[in-house]
C-alpha cells in the first residue's frame, strides 16, 4: 500500500512540475510577441502565370519558417493603385522592365532606394531609409568619373544585399522569334531584345519581301511623345523621333541626333546638332527645334519627360548649330537619361497646336499623323487593325528595311499563332517556356535570346512589422526558393537575381554580394540567433523585450 | 395607330429615365473600385508628379460629386469625355470599333436565326425521329462548348491544317483602303469574316432554334393545320407557309433581346480571332481603369438593350393582332 500512495505522489509531482513548466513555456509566449500575419500579393493566373506560381512557393516556404502567410491574387489595376501607389502592401512582386534608360543604374540605385523617394507614388515603394546609403546614392549621381561612379555603385549593391528592403527573385531569359527565312541580321539588346531601336535600324531583309510585319499584345494607345505612358507607344515613338543621343547595346550613350556632346563640366552639357537632317514633312531640323522641345515640354509639364528633364536649369542655343544644358545640380546620368529619351519635336507644328489646345489640350491630342525626323515615317493606322510605319529614305542613317506593320493581337496565344502561321515575322512579346517549346520545331522560325536587364522584385513594405526588422527581412529573403523558381516557373529561362542591377549590365553588376536566397535552414539560423521563438504548432514569435532593428550592422 | 404612338412615346421617355440611372450608377461604380488610371504605369517610368498632372488632367483630382456634376452636365451637351489611354473622344474610340462589332454581329445573328428558324421548325416537324434527337443535342453542345473553344477548333482546322480561311483579323496586313468604309467591301474581308461569324452563330444558334421549335409544337396542333393538311396541301407548304410563319412570334421577341446582349458575347469571338472590335476595347478599358471610353460603352450597351427590348415589343403587338395597347 505504502509503494503505491508514495508512486502517486511522485507520479503528481512530476505532472505538477512539468504542468508549470508548460505553464511557464507558454505564457512567455503571448499573443503580443506573436508575429503578424504576412499578405502576400500575387497576379492572377492568366494576367502573369510565373508571378502566380512563383508567389505560391515563396509563401510555401515562408510558412516552413513558422511565418502566417495569406496569398492573395489581386487584379492589376488593384495591385499597382494600392502597393505602388498607395503603399499599403506587405509584399507583392514587381516585373520591372528592362529599358535602355535603366541601363545607368540611376533608377534601380537611387530612385528606388534614396530616402527622399518614399512617398505615395514613387519609385522606394518598399520605404527603405538609410542615411548611410543616401550619401553614397548622392555621390553616384553627382560624381562624372565613371570608375568613382562604379565604385558607388558597388557600395550601395552591397548595402542592398544585408538591408534588403525589395531583393530582386530572377532576371528574365527575354526569348523572341524572327522569321530567319525572310529576314538576317536581327539585334537582341539587353532587356529590350527585339521591340530595340537598334533591331529596327539593323534588320535586313534576304528576299524580296521588306517590309517587316511585327507582332504585339495590344494596339499602341496615344502617339502624342508629351504625354504618352504605355511602354509599348515609347518603343514606335523613338523610331518615329529622333533624340539627340541614344544609348547603344553594350550600354553607352552614343551622339545621334547631335554630331557630338560635351561634358563641360558636372552642371553643363553642349551638343553639337549634326547638319542636313530633315523632318518627315521635309522642313529642316534646326537648333531652335532642339531648345524649343526642352522647353515646351517644361512648359507644359509633359508627363513623359518630366521626371527626366527636372533636373535641366536652362537651355541656350549658342550658335546655329550648337545647344547648351545647365543643370540646377550635378546629375551624371543626363545624357543617357534625358538626352537619350526626349526625341526632337518639330517646332512649326507643336507651336501652332499649342496656341489652338493650350497646355491641357496639347497633352490630350492624338497627334496623328506624327512628325519627327526619325528613321522611320509614319504611314497609316487602323486603330486596333495594323500600324504602319515606312523607311524615311532621307535620314542619315536610313533603315534596310522598306517599313514595319506593327499588327496587335489580344494576347500572346494570338501572337504565338500569328508567328507559327506566318501572318507576322516577328513579336517584341518575351516568350514563356511552354510557347518556345511550340515555336521551337517551327522551320521558318528562330529563336533569340538576350539576358534581362530588368527584374522580378519582391517589394517588402518597410513601413509595417514584420518588415521593419532585418533579422526577419534576411531571413524571409533566405527562404526564397530562386533556384527552384528558374527550373520550375521559368523553366530554365531565367538566371537568379542577388543585385538590382542584373549581371548582364556587366560595367555596373557587383558580383561580389551577399547572395541571399535558396536557404532555409541559414534562414532559420538567422532567427534564431535573433532571439525568435516557435510554439509548439511551429508559428513564430519575436524574442522578449524585442527592440526592432532597422538596418543591418556586421 | 394613335395607340401606337402613345405606347412608343411612353416606352421612350421610360428609358430616358432608365439611361439616366445606369449613368449616374455607372460612374459611381467605376470610381469606387479599387485601382486608379495612372498607377499602373509607374513600372513604365511615370514618375510622381506626371501622376499628378495626369490625374489632374483626368479630372480625377476633385471631389466626387463634383466630377459627377461635371460628367452629366457635360453628357447632356454630348460630350461623353476623352479616352485616358488615347486622347480622343471616347466616341470616336468607340465609334472606331463599333462598326467593325457591328457587321460581325448582324451577320453571326442572321445566320444564327436562319438557321434557328428552319431548324427548329424541321425539328419541331420531325418530332420523335432520331433528326430531332440529334438536331437537340448539337445545338446544346455547340451552346455549352465556350465559344473560344469553338474558335480555336475552326482556327485550327480551317486555317492553319487546310489553309482555307486566314488566321484572324478583318483584313490581310499591308493593305491599304483610301476609305475607311472600303474595308468591308472586298473579297478578302469576306474571307475574314467567315470563320468568326460561323463561330459565333453556331454558339449562339440553339436559343432560337429550341424556342422556334416549342413554338412549332404549340401550333402543329392547332386546328387549323389539321384543317390545311385535310385540304390536301403538300407537307412542306403547311410547315413553311402556315405553321412557321405563326410560331415565328415569340422568336422574333427573342432576337432582339439577343441583339442586344449580343456585344457582351462577342469579346471571345474578337479575342480569338483577332477582330478589331468593340468588346474587346471594353475589356480593355476597364483593365486600364479607362473611365470614359468604359462608362459610354456599357451605357451604349445599355441603350441598345432597352431600344431593342422596345422594338421587338411594338413589333409584337404590331404582328400579333390580339395584342392591345394599353
Amino acid at each position: 500500500m505504502r509503494i503505491i500512495s508514495r508512486f502517486f505522489v511522485i507520479l503528481l509531482l512530476v505532472i505538477f512540475i512539468s504542468l508549470t513548466a508548460f505553464c511557464n513555456e507558454y505564457s512567455s509566449l503571448s499573443e503580443d510577441a506573436k508575429v503578424s500575419e504576412i499578405e502576400l500579393w500575387i497576379t492572377s493566373q492568366t494576367y502573369d502565370p510565373i508571378r502566380y506560381e512563383a508567389g505560391l512557393m515563396i509563401g510555401q516556404k515562408w510558412e516552413e519558417l513558422g511565418f502566417k502567410i495569406k496569398i492573395t491574387p489581386m487584379e492589376w489595376a488593384t495591385m499597382s493603385s494600392k502597393g505602388m501607389t498607395g503603399h499599403e502592401h506587405d509584399a507583392f512582386v514587381i516585373q520591372w522592365g528592362g529599358k535602355a534608360e535603366r541601363i545607368d543604374p540611376f533608377h534601380w540605385l537611387y530612385t528606388m532606394h534614396h530616402s527622399s523617394e518614399t512617398d505615395v507614388g514613387k519609385y522606394n515603394v518598399a520605404g527603405y531609409e538609410s542615411s548611410e546609403y543616401d550619401r553614397i546614392a548622392e555621390q553616384f549621381v553627382e560624381n562624372m568619373d565613371m570608375d568613382k561612379r562604379r565604385e558607388s555603385a558597388y557600395a550601395l549593391q552591397e548595402i542592398l544585399s544585408h538591408d534588403l528592403p525589395q531583393p530582386p527573385i530572377a532576371h528574365r531569359i527575354v526569348t523572341h522569334a524572327y522569321n530567319s527565312m525572310d529576314f538576317e541580321n536581327t539585334v537582341m539588346a539587353m532587356g529590350e531584345g527585339m521591340n530595340s531601336f537598334w533591331n529596327w535600324i539593323n534588320i535586313t531583309p534576304k528576299g524580296d519581301r521588306k517590309i517587316v510585319k511585327f507582332g504585339y499584345v495590344n494596339d499602341v494607345k496615344l502617339l502624342n511623345p508629351l504625354s504618352t505612358k504605355t511602354g509599348a507607344d515609347i518603343y514606335l515613338l523613338t523610331m518615329i523621333y529622333d533624340p539627340l543621343v541614344r544609348v547603344n547595346i553594350e550600354g553607352k550613350p552614343i551622339p545621334w541626333a547631335a554630331e557630338s556632346f560635351d561634358e563641360i563640366d558636372d552642371q553643363t552639357i553642349e551638343i553639337v546638332l549634326r547638319e542636313g537632317m530633315k523632318f518627315h514633312d521635309g522642313k529642316e531640323v534646326t537648333v531652335e527645334d532642339v531648345k524649343f522641345t526642352f522647353d515646351f515640354a517644361k512648359e507644359v509639364k509633359a508627363p513623359y519627360y518630366l521626371s527626366k528633364i527636372n533636373y535641366l536649369e536652362k537651355v541656350e542655343i549658342v550658335d546655329n548649330r550648337t545647344v547648351r544644358f545647365t543643370l540646377n545640380q550635378p546629375f551624371a546620368p543626363f545624357v543617357s537619361n534625358a538626352l537619350a529619351l526626349v526625341g526632337i519635336l518639330p517646332r512649326h507644328i507643336w507651336e501652332e497646336k499649342y496656341q489652338e489646345k493650350g497646355a491641357e489640350g496639347i497633352l490630350n491630342w492624338d497627334n496623328l499623323p506624327p512628325v519627327g525626323s526619325g528613321p522611320f515615317k509614319f504611314d497609316y493606322w487602323r486603330p486596333n487593325e495594323e500600324l504602319k510605319l515606312t523607311k524615311f529614305a532621307q535620314h542619315f542613317n536610313p533603315a534596310k528595311i522598306d517599313g514595319v506593320i506593327r499588327i496587335p493581337y489580344a494576347s500572346a496565344y494570338g501572337v504565338v499563332q500569328g508567328l507559327k502561321g506566318g501572318e507576322i515575322d516577328s513579336a517584341g512579346w518575351s516568350l514563356l517556356p511552354l510557347q518556345v517549346e511550340e515555336l521551337r520545331e517551327v522551320k521558318h522560325l528562330t529563336l533569340k535570346q538576350v539576358d534581362d536587364q530588368g527584374c522580378y522584385m519582391l517589394h517588402y513594405n518597410l513601413r509595417k512589422a514584420p518588415f521593419d526588422d532585418v533579422n526577419v527581412r534576411r531571413a524571409l529573403t533566405y527562404a526564397i526558393p530562386k533556384k527552384q523558381i528558374v527550373d520550375l516557373v521559368f523553366e530554365g529561362m531565367a538566371v537568379p537575381a542577388y543585385s538590382v542591377v542584373a549581371p548582364v549590365n556587366s560595367f555596373w553588376h557587383n558580383p561580389d554580394i551577399e547572395k541571399a536566397g535558396d536557404d532555409v535552414e541559414k534562414a532559420r539560423q538567422i532567427l534564431e540567433d535573433a532571439g525568435f521563438r516557435w510554439d509548439d504548432k511551429g508559428w513564430i514569435y519575436y524574442p522578449e523585450n524585442y527592440e526592432v532593428k532597422k538596418l543591418f550592422t556586421k | 395607330m394613335q395607340g401606337i404612338l402613345k405606347y412608343v412615346i411612353r416606352r421612350l421617355l421610360q428609358m430616358l429615365l432608365t439611361l439616366f440611372v445606369l449613368i449616374t450608377i455607372l460612374f459611381f461604380m467605376f470610381r469606387v473600385i479599387p485601382g486608379d488610371p495612372v498607377s499602373m504605369y509607374i513600372e513604365a517610368g511615370l514618375g510622381q508628379e506626371a501622376q499628378q498632372v495626369l490625374l489632374k488632367q483626368y479630372g480625377l483630382d476633385k471631389p466626387l460629386f463634383q466630377q459627377y456634376i461635371i460628367y452629366i452636365k457635360a453628357v447632356f451637351k454630348g460630350d461623353f469625355g476623352i479616352s485616358f489611354q488615347y486622347g480622343k473622344p471616347a466616341i470616336q474610340v468607340i465609334g472606331e470599333r463599333f462598326w467593325n462589332t457591328l457587321i460581325l454581329m448582324i451577320t453571326s445573328l442572321s445566320i444564327a436565326f436562319l438557321l434557328g428558324i428552319v431548324g427548329g421548325a424541321i425539328l419541331a416537324w420531325k418530332r420523335g425521329t432520331v433528326l430531332e434527337s440529334v438536331g437537340i443535342i448539337g445545338a446544346l453542345i455547340l451552346r455549352c462548348a465556350p465559344v473560344f473553344w469553338t474558335g480555336m477548333i475552326f482556327l485550327s482546322i480551317f486555317a492553319f491544317k487546310f489553309k482555307i480561311f486566314p488566321l484572324g483579323g478583318m483584313n490581310t496586313p499591308g493593305t491599304y483602303f483610301d476609305f475607311q468604309y472600303q474595308k468591308f467591301l472586298s473579297l478578302d474581308f469576306l474571307k475574314h469574316l467567315t470563320l468568326p461569324a460561323l463561330t459565333a452563330s453556331l454558339y449562339s444558334v440553339a436559343t432560337p432554334l429550341l424556342v422556334m421549335r416549342t413554338s412549332m409544337l404549340e401550333v402543329i396542333k392547332e386546328d387549323f393545320i389539321e384543317l390545311a393538311r385535310a385540304k390536301g396541301l403538300k407537307e412542306w407548304k403547311i410547315l413553311f407557309k402556315h405553321a412557321m410563319r405563326n410560331a415565328l412570334l415569340p422568336v422574333i421577341t427573342v432576337f432582339a433581346v439577343q441583339a442586344g446582349l449580343a456585344i457582351g458575347g462577342i469579346v471571345l469571338v474578337e479575342t480569338v480571332f483577332r477582330w478589331p472590335g468593340m468588346g474587346r476595347e471594353i475589356v480593355l478599358a476597364v483593365a486600364a481603369r479607362d473611365y470614359p471610353v468604359a462608362q459610354t460603352a456599357f451605357f451604349l450597351i445599355g441603350t441598345m438593350t432597352v431600344l431593342f427590348n422596345i422594338i421587338a415589343d411594338v413589333l409584337y403587338a404590331y404582328l400579333d393582332p390580339r395584342v392591345t395597347w394599353q
